[in-house]
Protein backbone atom coordinates (compact mmCIF):
# COMPACT_ATOMS: atom_id res chain seq x y z
CA UNK A 1 0.00 0.00 0.00
CA UNK A 2 1.07 3.60 -0.58
CA UNK A 3 2.75 5.61 2.09
CA UNK A 4 4.08 8.60 -0.23
CA UNK A 5 1.89 11.15 -2.12
CA UNK A 6 1.64 10.81 -6.08
CA UNK A 7 4.66 11.98 -7.20
CA UNK A 8 3.10 15.08 -8.97
CA UNK A 9 0.70 16.42 -5.77
CA UNK A 10 2.08 20.00 -4.58
CA UNK A 11 3.77 18.76 -1.49
CA UNK A 12 4.20 22.78 -0.46
CA UNK A 13 -0.18 23.19 -1.40
CA UNK A 14 -0.94 20.38 0.90
CA UNK A 15 1.23 22.26 3.75
CA UNK A 16 -0.34 25.39 3.36
CA UNK A 17 -3.98 23.65 3.33
CA UNK A 18 -3.57 21.78 6.45
CA UNK A 19 -1.92 25.12 8.24
CA UNK A 20 -4.72 27.09 7.24
CA UNK A 21 -7.22 24.70 8.40
CA UNK A 22 -5.18 23.94 12.20
CA UNK A 23 -5.05 27.89 12.51
CA UNK A 24 -8.57 28.33 12.15
CA UNK A 25 -8.99 25.77 14.42
CA UNK A 26 -7.00 27.39 16.50
CA UNK A 27 -8.49 30.64 16.02
CA UNK A 28 -12.23 30.24 15.89
CA UNK A 29 -12.38 26.31 17.59
CA UNK A 30 -16.43 26.87 17.19
CA UNK A 31 -16.30 27.45 13.22
CA UNK A 32 -18.12 24.66 10.70
CA UNK A 33 -14.78 21.90 10.49
CA UNK A 34 -15.86 18.42 9.04
CA UNK A 35 -13.85 16.76 12.24
CA UNK A 36 -14.66 16.60 15.43
CA UNK A 37 -12.91 19.04 18.45
CA UNK A 38 -13.14 20.50 22.03
CA UNK A 39 -13.00 18.91 25.37
CA UNK A 40 -16.34 17.10 25.49
CA UNK A 41 -15.45 14.68 22.21
CA UNK A 42 -12.24 13.66 23.66
CA UNK A 43 -14.18 12.68 26.74
CA UNK A 44 -17.30 10.81 25.04
CA UNK A 45 -15.75 9.57 22.31
CA UNK A 46 -12.10 9.22 22.94
CA UNK A 47 -12.08 8.37 26.55
CA UNK A 48 -9.92 11.33 27.97
CA UNK A 49 -10.29 11.66 31.36
CA UNK A 50 -12.51 14.41 32.20
CA UNK A 51 -11.25 15.37 35.21
CA UNK A 52 -7.78 15.48 33.80
CA UNK A 53 -9.17 17.49 30.79
CA UNK A 54 -10.67 20.16 33.48
CA UNK A 55 -7.28 21.25 34.09
CA UNK A 56 -5.98 22.03 30.93
CA UNK A 57 -6.83 25.81 29.65
CA UNK A 58 -9.97 25.92 27.64
CA UNK A 59 -8.37 28.23 25.29
CA UNK A 60 -6.07 24.63 24.09
CA UNK A 61 -8.66 22.18 25.14
CA UNK A 62 -11.28 23.77 23.03
CA UNK A 63 -9.37 23.36 19.91
CA UNK A 64 -8.48 19.82 20.51
CA UNK A 65 -8.60 17.90 17.36
CA UNK A 66 -7.34 14.84 17.72
CA UNK A 67 -8.89 11.62 16.63
CA UNK A 68 -7.56 9.06 19.41
CA UNK A 69 -6.17 9.20 22.45
CA UNK A 70 -2.72 7.96 22.54
CA UNK A 71 -2.41 8.37 26.34
CA UNK A 72 -4.38 5.10 26.58
CA UNK A 73 -2.19 3.36 24.55
CA UNK A 74 0.99 2.56 27.56
CA UNK A 75 1.37 4.71 30.59
CA UNK A 76 3.67 7.64 30.46
CA UNK A 77 5.72 8.51 33.80
CA UNK A 78 7.69 10.88 35.73
CA UNK A 79 10.61 11.59 34.47
CA UNK A 80 10.29 10.58 30.85
CA UNK A 81 10.97 12.77 28.25
CA UNK A 82 8.10 13.04 25.57
CA UNK A 83 7.55 14.56 22.06
CA UNK A 84 4.19 15.17 20.46
CA UNK A 85 4.34 15.46 16.89
CA UNK A 86 1.61 18.09 15.33
CA UNK A 87 1.41 19.01 19.15
CA UNK A 88 -1.82 21.89 17.67
CA UNK A 89 -3.16 23.58 20.77
CA UNK A 90 -1.69 21.47 23.05
CA UNK A 91 -4.15 19.10 24.70
CA UNK A 92 -2.15 16.02 24.63
CA UNK A 93 1.22 17.18 25.00
CA UNK A 94 0.25 19.14 28.59
CA UNK A 95 -1.77 16.31 30.00
CA UNK A 96 1.74 14.80 29.13
CA UNK A 97 3.37 17.15 30.74
CA UNK A 98 1.30 16.84 34.23
CA UNK A 99 2.46 12.94 33.78
CA UNK A 100 6.16 13.48 33.35
CA UNK A 101 5.88 15.89 35.83
CA UNK A 102 9.24 18.56 36.66
CA UNK A 103 11.90 15.95 36.53
CA UNK A 104 10.48 15.40 32.70
CA UNK A 105 10.36 17.00 29.81
CA UNK A 106 7.34 17.59 27.04
CA UNK A 107 8.25 18.58 23.99
CA UNK A 108 5.49 19.72 21.30
CA UNK A 109 6.09 20.13 17.70
CA UNK A 110 3.93 21.76 15.40
CA UNK A 111 3.68 23.71 12.29
CA UNK A 112 1.45 26.14 12.67
CA UNK A 113 2.71 29.06 14.59
CA UNK A 114 -0.58 29.91 15.83
CA UNK A 115 -0.83 26.39 17.25
CA UNK A 116 2.33 26.41 18.79
CA UNK A 117 1.68 30.02 20.70
CA UNK A 118 -1.94 28.63 22.09
CA UNK A 119 0.01 25.44 23.12
CA UNK A 120 2.90 27.76 25.34
CA UNK A 121 -0.11 30.35 26.27
CA UNK A 122 -1.29 26.79 28.07
CA UNK A 123 1.54 25.47 29.22
CA UNK A 124 2.00 29.31 30.93
CA UNK A 125 -1.22 29.10 32.40
CA UNK A 126 -0.25 25.90 34.29
CA UNK A 127 2.94 26.73 35.45
CA UNK A 128 4.45 23.98 33.56
CA UNK A 129 7.91 25.31 32.93
CA UNK A 130 9.46 21.92 31.63
CA UNK A 131 7.49 22.22 28.84
CA UNK A 132 8.79 23.53 25.31
CA UNK A 133 7.30 23.60 22.15
CA UNK A 134 8.77 24.47 18.80
CA UNK A 135 7.60 25.27 14.97
CA UNK A 136 8.90 22.74 12.74
CA UNK A 137 8.04 19.57 10.31
CA UNK A 138 7.15 16.13 11.44
CA UNK A 139 9.64 15.08 8.45
CA UNK A 140 12.31 17.11 10.25
CA UNK A 141 11.97 17.45 13.77
CA UNK A 142 13.95 20.23 15.57
CA UNK A 143 14.82 17.40 18.00
CA UNK A 144 18.27 15.60 18.71
CA UNK A 145 18.49 12.28 17.88
CA UNK A 146 18.34 9.61 20.49
CA UNK A 147 17.07 11.82 23.28
CA UNK A 148 13.29 10.88 24.11
CA UNK A 149 11.65 8.51 25.82
CA UNK A 150 7.94 8.64 24.19
CA UNK A 151 7.13 10.08 21.25
CA UNK A 152 3.19 10.84 21.05
CA UNK A 153 1.28 12.22 18.06
CA UNK A 154 -2.56 12.00 17.61
CA UNK A 155 -4.32 12.70 14.00
CA UNK A 156 -1.18 14.14 12.08
CA UNK A 157 0.75 11.49 10.54
CA UNK A 158 -2.12 11.01 7.77
CA UNK A 159 -1.47 14.43 6.86
CA UNK A 160 2.54 13.98 5.83
CA UNK A 161 3.03 13.32 2.34
CA UNK A 162 6.09 10.92 3.42
CA UNK A 163 4.70 8.62 5.86
CA UNK A 164 7.98 6.36 5.56
CA UNK A 165 10.15 9.64 6.64
CA UNK A 166 7.67 10.20 9.58
CA UNK A 167 8.38 6.84 10.87
CA UNK A 168 11.87 7.08 10.41
CA UNK A 169 12.04 10.75 12.40
CA UNK A 170 9.98 9.35 15.42
CA UNK A 171 12.35 6.35 15.17
CA UNK A 172 15.64 8.70 15.35
CA UNK A 173 14.39 10.92 18.17
CA UNK A 174 13.96 8.20 20.19
CA UNK A 175 15.86 6.48 22.93
CA UNK A 176 16.73 2.60 22.46
CA UNK A 177 13.73 0.91 23.92
CA UNK A 178 11.72 3.87 23.65
CA UNK A 179 8.00 3.93 22.66
CA UNK A 180 5.92 5.39 19.69
CA UNK A 181 1.99 5.81 20.96
CA UNK A 182 0.68 7.01 17.78
CA UNK A 183 -3.45 7.83 17.35
CA UNK A 184 -4.19 8.25 13.62
CA UNK A 185 -6.45 7.74 11.12
CA UNK A 186 -5.39 5.04 8.12
CA UNK A 187 -7.80 3.54 4.66
CA UNK A 188 -8.07 -0.19 4.61
CA UNK A 189 -8.30 0.04 0.71
CA UNK A 190 -5.48 0.99 -1.35
CA UNK A 191 -6.40 4.58 -2.98
CA UNK A 192 -6.12 5.40 -6.53
CA UNK A 193 -3.55 7.44 -7.66
CA UNK A 194 -6.02 10.41 -8.93
CA UNK A 195 -7.59 10.23 -5.45
CA UNK A 196 -4.33 10.45 -3.77
CA UNK A 197 -3.48 13.72 -5.95
CA UNK A 198 -6.46 15.31 -4.96
CA UNK A 199 -5.68 17.67 -1.77
CA UNK A 200 -9.06 18.64 -0.51
CA UNK A 201 -9.47 14.73 -0.25
CA UNK A 202 -6.32 14.97 2.16
CA UNK A 203 -7.79 17.76 4.27
CA UNK A 204 -11.45 16.92 3.71
CA UNK B 1 6.81 1.23 10.92
CA UNK B 2 8.74 -1.69 10.34
CA UNK B 3 10.79 -0.11 7.44
CA UNK B 4 11.78 2.25 10.12
CA UNK B 5 13.27 -0.06 12.26
CA UNK B 6 10.45 -0.15 14.88
CA UNK B 7 9.54 -3.49 16.73
CA UNK B 8 6.42 -4.65 18.47
CA UNK B 9 3.95 -2.96 15.96
CA UNK B 10 0.64 -3.53 17.83
CA UNK B 11 -2.82 -1.99 17.17
CA UNK B 12 -4.47 -1.58 20.75
CA UNK B 13 -7.90 0.12 19.49
CA UNK B 14 -9.53 0.63 16.60
CA UNK B 15 -12.68 2.93 15.98
CA UNK B 16 -14.97 4.84 13.44
CA UNK B 17 -12.70 8.10 13.83
CA UNK B 18 -15.60 10.32 11.44
CA UNK B 19 -18.90 8.81 12.91
CA UNK B 20 -21.66 11.91 13.00
CA UNK B 21 -19.26 14.23 11.38
CA UNK B 22 -19.89 15.42 7.65
CA UNK B 23 -17.55 12.91 6.50
CA UNK B 24 -19.21 10.05 7.68
CA UNK B 25 -20.12 9.11 4.56
CA UNK B 26 -17.30 9.39 2.50
CA UNK B 27 -14.49 7.97 5.26
CA UNK B 28 -16.57 4.93 4.98
CA UNK B 29 -16.69 4.49 1.39
CA UNK B 30 -12.91 4.39 1.43
CA UNK B 31 -12.58 2.66 4.38
CA UNK B 32 -11.11 4.89 6.72
CA UNK B 33 -10.55 4.25 10.60
CA UNK B 34 -8.95 5.52 13.31
CA UNK B 35 -6.11 3.27 14.90
CA UNK B 36 -4.26 3.38 18.24
CA UNK B 37 -1.04 1.65 17.90
CA UNK B 38 2.62 0.97 20.06
CA UNK B 39 5.42 0.72 18.62
CA UNK B 40 9.07 0.37 20.36
CA UNK B 41 12.92 1.15 19.19
CA UNK B 42 14.61 -2.20 20.18
CA UNK B 43 17.05 -1.35 22.52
Amino acid sequence: MATSCPIGLDVDQLRREVSFIYARVAEDPNGDFHFHRGPGYAAELLGYDPSELAAIPAASSASFAGVGNPHCVAPIVAGETVVDIGCGAGTDLLLAARKVGATGKAIGVDMTPAMAEKTRGGAREMGLSHVEVRVGDALELPVESGTVDVVISNGVINLTPDKDRAYAEAFRILKPGGRFQLADIVVANELSEKIRNDIDLWTG
Amino acid sequence: MQRAGFVDVAIVARWDAFRGTSKEKIARKFGVEGVSLIARKPR
